[in-house]
């Protein structure tokens, strides 16, 4: 049986520290993809996941990235963390198929809180995932 | 924009406008903002209330070419904002009246809402097309731009994003579908709340972003809340708190409202019917799996909740419903499973197409995306065939069509003893990867007697076809 994945995008690795030890705990399977076509590897090897980015100043790119795998992955959850609050792109992640967005501060109690319950779909105990495509 | 042009003399221009038709005069002295386009989306006329909103007169405009988005920024020329405001959207193009939502950025940097609609007449003749006519009404609320942060890349990620939901997917020749897809349209035409019912995977979030999209509120964000999966105090905290984020977006669906805690439900309907009374109004959709009044029975969804959600029901029918769809649906979703993929997927082959009639597709259209999605990934040329498809669904299919082995109440323990045993062989098979040496060695028996046991049961070896040529020499001899 796969465990659940949990795909963390980010440059400086700090949203990924964070969650190591909650994926440790839980037996999720941590991964850092930096691509595009590796993230839709992923998926398609594991089955989806639980995708958290936290776009850095390629934003055009990584929106794209995040686009892309809303549309070929649609019950995959992606969140959005923001280091600041704008409100042009959120509106423009919430129409590009984001589950969350996360603006700051980036507390480890609120990240955990999202990602446990956005885990629980994707965890094999629980019922198979249902809902709007 | 100069001052003499934006303030035409009045003689001049009853001139210009005696020599005119009626109609322009008629349009002319109507108080909202009127234009005109041709089938080319050429901008013909603008009346007097147009040339006030927007600062604008008709010489500097007459002949804009309004066909493509343009970029909402604040630094974009006059004439592009201008194009991008008058551009009908896709619908229009195609006969349908629409209605957007637009910004305008005046020259003193303040940002106004823009209600424009569109209303198309066909043209006579062999050219065809449509002229359009277009009222512009000013909106109350002003936000602050917050738009000039986003590249035009992204942008035009966007549209990009919208052209994926379009209502001609819907398209079927069967009744209740032809139903559906009137009702959608119908629902973006208003600003009612919509609720979803269908079995999961049925396209409820799909048809619900195709209304958005395709509504007057197309410009504006739509937000997907799972009210399953997301912790109730974060979705608290985003529909009711102050500095939650409910101002990124002015549509939302709800996926399982049913799911969230009734206090929060409750909150709900106050939100829902406070938006029904305000000027800039706060959309919902929902999406549900089983009919609102069997959830308010069971006691997960408020009656007033339900009653709010209800304005509009849209239900949407399986996939098993849907036979006649099928070669539509498989064609769409081909393309889309072949996105990322070096090999390009024509089709299926006839045993494949068989194969895909005969399931049950209990996961609905997002199961047969799935199924084709792995399809793809294994198969090896244009053309999908059956072993390239999931063994799952290939068992399942047979078992489906296995007739009942034995009348209620009976225990037939040969026959019952037989499918444990087939089921055992089918699991060894599945974990050993096909490898007939690998799954004897799991079941304890030797590679000859699974052989024999597999040609008896009926068991198809359709996974590992090199090392079931290899097994079958020894046992032949």
């Amino acid at each position: 049986m796969h465990c659940p994945q949990l795909l963390v995008y980010e440059t400086d690795r700090r949203l990924a520290t964070m969650l190591q030890p909650l994926a440790d705990k839980h037996q999720w399977l941590l991964r850092e993809p930096r691509q595009l076509s590796a993230c839709l590897r992923l998926f398609d090897r594991r089955g989806p996941g639980v995708l958290a980015m936290r776009p850095s100043r390629d934003r055009d790119r990584e929106l794209a990235l995040m686009e892309q795998v809303a549309w070929l992955y649609p019950e995959a959850a992606l969140l959005l963390v923001l280091d600041l609050e704008q409100l042009g792109l959120s509106s423009l992640a919430w129409d590009l198929g984001v589950r969350w967005i996360l603006p700051p501060p980036h507390t480890r109690e609120r990240v955990t809180e999202l990602v446990v319950h956005l885990m629980r779909q994707f965890e094999p105990s629980t019922a198979p995932t249902k809902g709007g495509r | 924009m100069s001052e003499e042009q934006l303030h035409d003399p009045s003689a001049k221009r009853e001139r210009r406008l005696a020599k005119h038709f009626r109609w322009q005069a008629f349009f002319e002295r109507c108080a909202e903002p009127l234009f005109v386009l041709d089938r080319r989306g050429r901008l013909l006329f603008v009346n007097r209330a147009w040339e006030t909103l927007t600062g604008v007169g008709l010489g500097d405009a007459h002949h804009l070419v309004c066909r493509r988005f343009k970029p909402v920024a604040s630094d974009i020329s006059p004439e592009d904002l201008l194009a991008h405001i008058l551009t009908p959207p896709p619908d229009v193009r195609r006969g349908g009246m629409g209605r957007v939502r637009r910004s305008l950025f005046k020259g003193d940097g303040t940002m106004h809402r823009l209600e424009v609609e569109f209303l198309p007449l066909l043209q006579e003749g062999e050219r065809g097309g449509y002229f359009v006519v277009g009222r512009i009404r000013p909106l109350k609320e002003d936000k602050t731009p917050d738009f000039i942060s986003i590249s035009e890349k992204l942008i035009d990620l966007r549209q990009r994003r919208l052209e994926r939901f379009r209502l001609d997917d819907w398209t079927s020749p069967l009744p209740n579908m032809k139903r559906l897809v009137e009702q959608a349209r119908l629902a973006s035409q208003v600003t009612a709340p919509v609720l979803f019912v269908g079995e999961a995977g049925t396209g409820k979030q799909t048809l619900a972003r195709t209304i958005h999209f395709l509504g007057g509120q197309r410009e504006e964000a739509c937000a997907v809340l799972d009210c399953e999966h997301l912790p109730p105090a974060a979705l608290a905290a985003l529909l009711f708190g102050s500095r939650g984020g409910r101002e990124h977006f002015t549509a939302m669906y709800l996926r399982e409202p049913a799911s969230l805690p009734r206090d929060l439900q409750l909150r709900l309907v106050d939100t829902i019917r406070g938006a029904s009374e305000e000027e800039s109004r706060l959309r919902v959709f929902a999406g549900c799996r089983q009919k609102p009044d069997q959830a308010v029975r069971e006691g997960r969804l408020l009656e007033e909740l339900a009653c709010a959600l209800s304005t509009l029901v849209l239900e949407l029918p399986p996939l098993r419903e849907r036979q006649a769809d099928l070669p539509a649906l498989v064609e769409r979703l081909l393309e889309r499973s072949c996105i990322g993929r070096e090999m390009r997927v024509a089709g299926l082959d006839a045993d494949a197409w068989a194969l895909l009639r005969d399931c049950a597709w209990p996961g609905n259209v997002r199961e047969l995306y799935h199924v084709l999605r792995s399809a793809c990934a294994r198969s090896t040329g244009p053309l999908l065939r059956t072993v390239d498809l999931p063994s799952t669904l290939r068992r399942a299919v047979e078992r489906a069509k296995s007739p009942p082995n034995n009348r209620p109440g009976e225990l037939p323990l040969e026959q019952l003893l037989e499918e444990a045993e087939r089921r055992l062989i089918q699991l060894a098979l599945q974990r050993a990867g096909g490898k007939k040496a690998l799954a004897a060695r799991l079941l304890s028996i030797p590679r000859p007697r699974l052989w024999r046991r597999m040609i008896k049961l009926g068991i198809v070896d359709t996974e590992g076809p090199d090392d079931a040529r290899e097994d079958r020499e020894p046992s032949e001899k």
